[in-house]
C-alpha cells in the first residue's frame, strides 16, 4: 500500500515535471491523448468575441492575430474568423488550457471621442459663442469656407477676402498628390466628403500659426448636414484610422487624440496595417515608354511605372526625361539628390508614381536604389511645335517655339520666379517660365516687352485652381507654359 | 528501498521545479551581470508560428531598407513574422508603449531612448538581456526551407565589438545589466562652410589654427572655443552677412540647445545630473560656464535656431546667415545647399561643405583652459565630450519564451556587423559594432553601386586628401555619399570620448532626465533671449534658476 501510494506520487510528478517542459518550450500543445484534452470547434463567421467566449467554454485560451495579407471590400468582412495559427484546423485535439493562435480580420472601427467628446472633457468642445465676431486670420478663429481640396490633411480655405492653404493640426495622412502611399486617396477622399456636404466650417489655431511651408496649422471643426454639433475632423480622422496622431504634448487635445490613436491601433485597420485595395504594392511597377505613359497617364496615377529615356534638363528639384519618340516626363526628387542624375545620361528608373501637381502630370517617389544608369545614348532632338500642338501627351517634351512676342513681365509675390507673357504670330498668348531655381531672369537673358523670342525647354503646365480630380478636369491650352532653364534655350531676334 | 525511493523522489521533484530537462543552455557569468544567468532554451528552436511586433518611428526613407531586413530574416525563420509599425515619434512611442504596459497590450520590441527603458524597467516590463547575451545555446537549423539551412546559430552576443559608450548606455540601470543594445546611433559634428573660411586663409592662420589652401580644417584636431573666438573675430559681421567680404551675421549655430548644455557641462567637469537621479546644476561652474555662453551670444560668436525662429540652423546655415553649425549626423544634409533650393536665399551660392568635430574646450582630456568672463581670465579643468545620442532596442517580457527567443535573434540580426553598416550607410546614422569600420563585405547601396564601410569611409578621406579637388566625374556615385562618409570619418574620430545623458525617471523630488534635458534646452533659450532683449545687464542665473524649480520640487 506505502509502495503503490509513492509510486503514485513518483508518477504525478513526473507528468508536472512534463507539463511544466511543455508549456515553457512552446506556446501551443498540440493534441495529447490524456484525459483533459479538446477538439478545436469550428469558429467560422465568429467575432473575436464570439472566439473568445466558445473558446473559454472548451477550456481554452485565444491569442488573436491579424490577416492583413488581403483587402476586404465590406465593413461586414471585419473582425471574422480566418483560421487557426499552428497549423491547426478545427477538429484537430489539443490539450485542455492550451493558448490557441487565432487569425481574424481587422477589427471594426468603433469612435467613441469625435462624435461625443463634450462626453469625454466639455470644454473641449467647440460652442458657436467660441467663434462668433473673429476672424481666423487676424483672430485665430474663424469660419470658413472651402476653396480647393488637396488630400487628407490639407484644404485650401477662404475668410476674410483670402484665400490659404492649411495644414490640420496633430495628423499625418498619407500623402496622395506629389507622393502616393496606401490610404492617401481614401483620406483624402473621406476629407472631401465630410468636409464638402458641412453646414459650417470652422477653423482653429494653436500654437504656432504656420508651418515652414507657408501654411496655417489649424484644428478643423465641421457640423454635418443635418445637425447641430461641431465635430472636430483631426480627431475623427485619427479614430477611422485614416491617420496616426502626430499632436505635440503641449495641445489641448493631446490627451484624447492619443487615445484615439492607440483605439485605432488595436484593429489593425488603415493606416494601422491594413492593406489598400487601390495601392500598387508591387515593388518595381509597370514597365512602359514614356509615350505611353503620357498618352495613358490618368490611368496609372497611384500606381508605379518603370521608365527609360535620356535626362534632358534639371529644375530645381526635379528632372524632365524624353524617350526616343520625343516624349517626355518630368520626375519630381523631393529632397533626394543624386549625383548620377545629371543632363546627357540615360536612365531606367523602377517604382516611380505618377501624380499631378497644379494639373502637371510629373512621377514622383524616386528612390536612388531604383535608379539604373545605361549605356545607351540617343540625340534628344526638339520638335517645333506652335499652340495649336498644346496637348497634354506633350507634357514634360522638350520642344521648340519660335517667334513669341514678348506682352509683359511678371513677377511671383514669394520669389524670383518671372511669367513671360508672350503672344504668338497667330495671336495666341501663353506664359514663358523663368524658375526662381534656375538663377536666370529675364533682365540676364535680355529679354523686354516687345523681345521676339525663340525658346527651346519642357513644356509644362500650373493651374492654381486644379481640382485634384483628373477625371473630371479639362487641360487648358491657356495654362501651358514653356519653360526656360538654360540661358542657351533663348534666342532674341 | 526507503532510501532509494526518497532519492527518486527527490530528484523527481527538482526535475519538476527546474522546468526542462533537455536544455541546450549553460549557466554563465560575465562582467556586468552580477548574477548566474538562468535562462532555460529549448534543444531545438521552436518551430511554431510566431509573431514579433516591432514598433518603431522611421519614415518611408527607411523602412525600406528595415522592410529587406525584415524579409531576409523571415527567409531565415520562415515560422517568423516580423509585423513592424512606425508610431511616427518617439513621444507617441513612449506613451503608447506606457498606455500598453497597463493593459498588457505591448509590442514584442521597440526602439526607444534610456529614459524610456529606464520607464520601462520600473514598470518591469522590459526584458533583461544579459540572459540571451551570455547564453552559450548554439541552434541547428534544421528546415529545410530557411535560407540558413543548415547552418548553426549562436545565441549568445560578443559584447567586445560593440562601441564602450554604447554599451555603457544601454547598461547603465540598476544592477549593470541590458535592457536594450544599440541601434541608430548618432552624435554631433559641426558643418563649416569652407568658401568663406577659404576666403580669409591668411588671418585664420596667422591665428593659429590650420587650415589647408581651399579651406578645411583639421579632421582629426577639434577646434577649441578659444579658436572658436579668434575665427567669429574674422567672420562675423554683426552688421548682418555680406558676400563681398565673406563674413556671416553668425559664427557658430548650435541646433539643439540641450545638448549643448549637456555636452558644454562635460567639457567643463560642471556636475549636472547622476543615474541617482539627482539634479546638480546650482554649481559655479555651470554659473560661470552659463555667463560664457552668454558672452558668446552677445558679439554673434554663438546663435540658436530661435535666433531665425527655427527648430533647426541648417536652413540658415544653408542661407549663409550662419558659417558654422552643430548638428546631429542623422541630419547630414540638410545642411548642404543644392539645386532643390532657392537659389536667391543662398547668399553665398551652393558652397562648398565640410564637417569637422564638434568644439573642445581642452585639447587632452583633464587639461586646464582659461576664458575671459566679463573681463576677468577664470581657469578650469576640461574633458573631452561630444554628445552620443540614438535609439537602442529591447525586448518586452510580457511576450511568450518563443516571441522573445526570436525577437532576440532578430535584434542580433539588425545589429549585426553587415546590416549596421549598412544601416548606417543608408540612413547617415552609425554603426554600433566596430567590426562594420573594418568589413569587407560589399554591401548593395543601389542597383548598380555596392561597397564595404571601410569604402565608404574613405569616399571623404580620398576628397580631404585632394584638399575638395578631386577628379570624379559628375555623375560619380561617391557624390551621392561624400557627405555621410564626411561625418562618418568625423564621428569615428569622436567615439573616444562620446558621452551619454544618465537615464532616469522622475522621483519624488525632481523631474526625469528626459524632463531635465528639455529644461536645459530652454535654459539657454531664455539666455540666448533675455540677452537679446536686456544685452549683458541679463543675468544667466535667473535663467539657471527658472530651470532649478522646474526640475526639482
Amino acid at each position: 500500500m506505502f509502495k503503490k501510494a509513492f509510486l503514485l506520487i513518483i508518477i504525478g510528478l513526473m507528468s508536472f515535471s512534463t507539463i511544466a517542459c511543455q508549456t515553457t518550450t512552446t506556446d501551443v500543445t498540440t493534441a495529447t491523448t490524456t484525459s483533459g484534452s479538446v477538439a478545436l470547434p469550428d469558429l467560422t463567421g465568429m467575432s473575436q468575441s464570439e472566439i473568445t467566449t466558445t473558446l473559454n467554454n472548451l477550456g481554452l485560451t485565444p491569442k488573436f492575430y491579424f490577416d492583413v495579407s488581403v483587402s476586404y471590400d465590406s465593413e461586414d468582412d471585419y473582425d471574422k474568423f480566418v483560421m487557426y495559427g499552428s497549423d491547426l484546423v478545427a477538429g484537430d485535439v489539443v490539450a485542455s488550457g492550451t493558448e490557441v493562435r487565432v487569425y481574424t480580420t481587422p477589427l471594426n472601427l468603433t469612435p467613441v471621442y469625435y462624435n461625443d467628446l463634450a462626453a469625454y472633457d466639455s470644454s473641449l468642445q467647440l460652442e458657436t459663442s467660441d467663434y462668433t465676431g473673429q476672424e481666423f486670420i487676424a483672430d485665430g478663429i474663424g469660419e470658413v469656407t472651402v476653396e480647393r481640396y488637396v488630400d487628407g490633411d490639407t484644404t485650401f480655405f477662404r475668410s476674410g477676402g483670402q484665400t490659404f492653404s492649411v495644414r490640420y493640426l496633430g495628423i499625418d495622412t498619407p500623402e496622395s498628390t506629389a507622393l502616393y502611399e496606401p490610404w492617401g486617396k481614401a483620406a483624402a477622399n473621406y476629407t472631401k466628403e465630410r468636409l464638402s456636404t458641412a453646414e459650417t466650417i470652422v477653423l482653429q489655431a494653436e500654437g504656432d500659426r504656420m508651418d515652414g511651408n507657408g501654411r496655417y496649422l489649424a484644428w478643423v471643426w465641421y457640423i454635418p448636414e443635418g445637425e447641430d454639433t461641431f465635430i472636430l475632423l483631426n480627431l475623427e480622422l485619427v479614430e477611422l484610422a485614416y491617420s496616426k496622431d502626430k499632436v505635440s504634448s503641449g495641445s489641448v487635445y493631446s490627451a484624447v487624440l492619443l487615445q484615439a490613436d492607440w483605439n485605432a491601433s488595436l484593429t489593425k485597420r488603415r493606416v494601422w496595417g491594413e492593406l489598400d485595395p487601390n495601392y500598387d504594392y508591387s515593388l518595381d511597377g509597370t514597365q512602359m515608354s514614356i509615350q505611353y505613359l503620357m498618352e495613358n497617364f490618368i490611368e496609372y496615377v497611384g500606381l508605379k511605372v518603370v521608365i527609360t529615356g535620356e535626362i534632358v534638363r534639371k529644375l530645381g528639384n526635379g528632372i524632365y526625361i524624353q524617350d526616343e519618340n520625343g516624349y517626355g516626363v518630368y520626375m519630381y526628387m523631393g529632397y533626394t539628390t543624386d549625383a548620377q542624375l545629371q543632363v546627357g545620361v540615360n536612365v531606367t528608373i523602377s517604382a516611380l508614381v505618377p501624380t499631378f501637381y497644379g494639373g502637371s502630370p510629373q512621377l514622383s517617389s524616386y528612390y536612388r536604389t531604383n535608379l539604373m544608369v545605361n549605356d545607351d545614348d540617343f540625340v534628344v532632338v526638339p520638335e517645333v511645335i506652335t499652340y495649336d500642338d498644346f496637348t497634354f501627351s506633350l507634357l514634360g517634351s522638350l520642344v521648340t517655339m519660335e517667334d513669341l512676342e514678348v506682352t509683359s513681365i511678371s513677377y511671383a509675390a514669394t520669389s524670383s520666379s518671372e511669367s513671360i507673357h508672350v503672344e504668338d504670330s497667330a495671336g495666341n498668348t501663353f506664359v514663358v517660365r523663368i524658375d526662381d531655381s534656375t538663377g536666370l531672369s529675364s533682365e540676364s537673358l535680355g529679354i523686354t516687352v516687345g523681345s521676339i523670342i525663340t525658346v527651346t525647354g519642357p513644356l509644362g503646365y500650373y493651374d492654381y485652381d486644379y481640382n485634384n480630380d483628373p477625371e473630371s478636369y479639362n487641360w487648358l491650352a491657356e495654362n501651358f507654359q514653356l519653360m526656360i532653364i538654360t540661358s542657351d534655350d533663348v534666342t532674341i531676334e | 528501498m526507503k532510501k532509494f525511493v526518497l532519492l527518486l523522489v527527490t530528484f523527481v521533484i527538482a526535475l519538476a521545479f527546474a522546468g526542462c530537462v533537455n536544455v541546450g543552455t549553460t549557466a554563465s557569468t560575465t562582467a556586468g551581470t552580477q548574477e548566474t544567468t538562468t535562462l532555460q532554451l529549448a534543444e531545438e528552436l521552436p518551430d511554431e508560428e510566431v509573431e514579433i511586433t516591432f514598433w518603431h518611428i522611421y519614415g518611408t526613407d527607411k523602412t525600406a531598407l528595415l522592410d529587406q531586413m525584415i524579409a531576409e530574416f523571415e527567409a531565415m525563420y520562415p515560422n517568423v513574422t516580423i509585423t513592424d509599425t512606425s508610431q511616427t515619434d518617439y513621444n507617441t512611442l513612449r506613451e503608447k508603449i506606457n498606455m500598453g504596459i497597463s493593459v498588457d497590450q505591448v509590442p514584442t520590441m521597440a526602439l526607444g531612448y534610456p529614459d524610456h527603458f529606464a520607464g520601462y524597467i520600473e514598470a518591469d516590463a522590459v526584458l533583461k538581456l544579459d540572459d540571451y547575451i551570455n547564453n552559450t545555446t548554439e541552434y541547428e537549423i534544421t528546415n529545410s526551407s530557411s535560407s540558413i539551412f543548415g547552418e548553426t546559430v549562436t545565441i549568445g552576443l560578443d559584447l567586445d565589438d560593440f562601441v564602450a559608450s554604447y554599451l555603457e548606455e544601454n547598461s547603465q540601470y540598476e544592477g549593470g545589466y541590458y535592457y536594450s543594445l544599440p541601434f541608430s546611433k548618432s552624435t554631433e559634428t559641426m558643418a563649416v562652410n569652407v568658401d568663406v573660411l577659404k576666403a580669409h586663409l591668411t588671418e585664420i592662420r596667422a591665428a593659429g589654427i590650420t587650415i589647408s589652401d581651399n579651406g578645411f580644417l583639421s579632421h582629426d584636431v577639434p577646434l577649441t572655443y578659444a579658436q572658436i573666438e579668434a575665427l567669429a573675430d574674422i567672420i562675423v559681421d554683426t552688421n548682418g552677412t555680406n558676400t563681398t567680404t565673406s563674413k556671416c551675421e553668425y559664427l557658430l549655430n548650435y541646433d539643439s540647445s540641450g545638448n549643448m548644455f549637456i555636452n558644454m557641462s562635460r567639457q567643463w567637469n560642471a556636475p549636472y545630473t547622476n543615474t541617482d537621479g539627482e539634479i546638480l546644476i546650482d554649481n559655479d561652474t555651470t554659473k560661470s560656464m552659463l555667463q560664457y555662453v552668454q558672452d558668446l551670444f552677445l558679439n554673434n560668436t554663438l546663435a540658436l535656431p530661435i535666433a531665425w525662429d527655427q527648430s533647426y540652423g541648417s536652413t540658415n546655415f544653408k542661407y549663409g546667415d550662419v558659417c558654422m553649425s552643430v548638428g546631429s549626423t542623422a541630419g547630414v544634409n540638410y545642411n548642404i545647399p543644392t539645386d532643390a533650393d532657392t537659389q536667391e536665399n543662398l547668399q553665398f551660392g551652393q558652397f562648398q561643405v565640410d564637417f569637422v568635430p564638434v568644439p573642445q574646450f581642452v585639447a587632452t582630456e583633464g587639461d586646464s583652459f582659461t576664458v575671459s568672463i566679463d573681463g576677468t581670465d577664470s581657469t578650469f579643468t576640461g574633458s573631452l565630450s561630444a554628445v552620443q545620442q540614438g535609439p537602442n532596442i529591447g525586448i518586452f517580457s510580457s511576450a511568450s519564451s518563443a516571441e522573445k527567443l526570436y525577437a532576440w535573434l532578430f535584434l542580433k540580426y539588425l545589429i549585426e556587423t553587415d546590416n549596421t553598416a549598412k544601416w548606417a550607410m543608408n540612413t547617415g546614422y552609425l554603426p554600433a559594432r566596430l567590426s562594420s569600420y573594418s568589413s569587407e563585405a560589399a554591401i548593395d547601396l543601389t542597383a548598380s553601386y555596392s561597397t564595404n564601410y571601410a569604402d565608404f569611409l574613405q569616399i571623404a578621406k580620398d576628397f580631404w586628401d585632394a584638399d575638395g579637388e578631386v577628379t570624379w566625374a559628375t555623375t560619380d556615385v561617391r557624390w551621392n555619399y561624400l557627405y555621410s562618409s564626411m561625418v562618418a570619418n568625423i564621428a569615428q574620430s569622436q567615439n573616444t570620448y562620446y558621452q551619454y545623458d544618465p537615464a532616469f525617471a522622475a522621483g519624488t523630488n525632481s523631474a526625469g532626465s528626459a524632463t531635465a534635458r528639455v529644461e536645459a534646452g530652454y535654459c539657454l533659450e531664455n539666455i540666448y533671449i533675455g540677452t537679446l532683449a536686456s544685452g549683458s545687464s541679463y543675468n544667466p542665473n535667473t535663467a539657471l534658476n527658472t530651470m532649478l524649480n522646474q526640475l526639482t520640487w
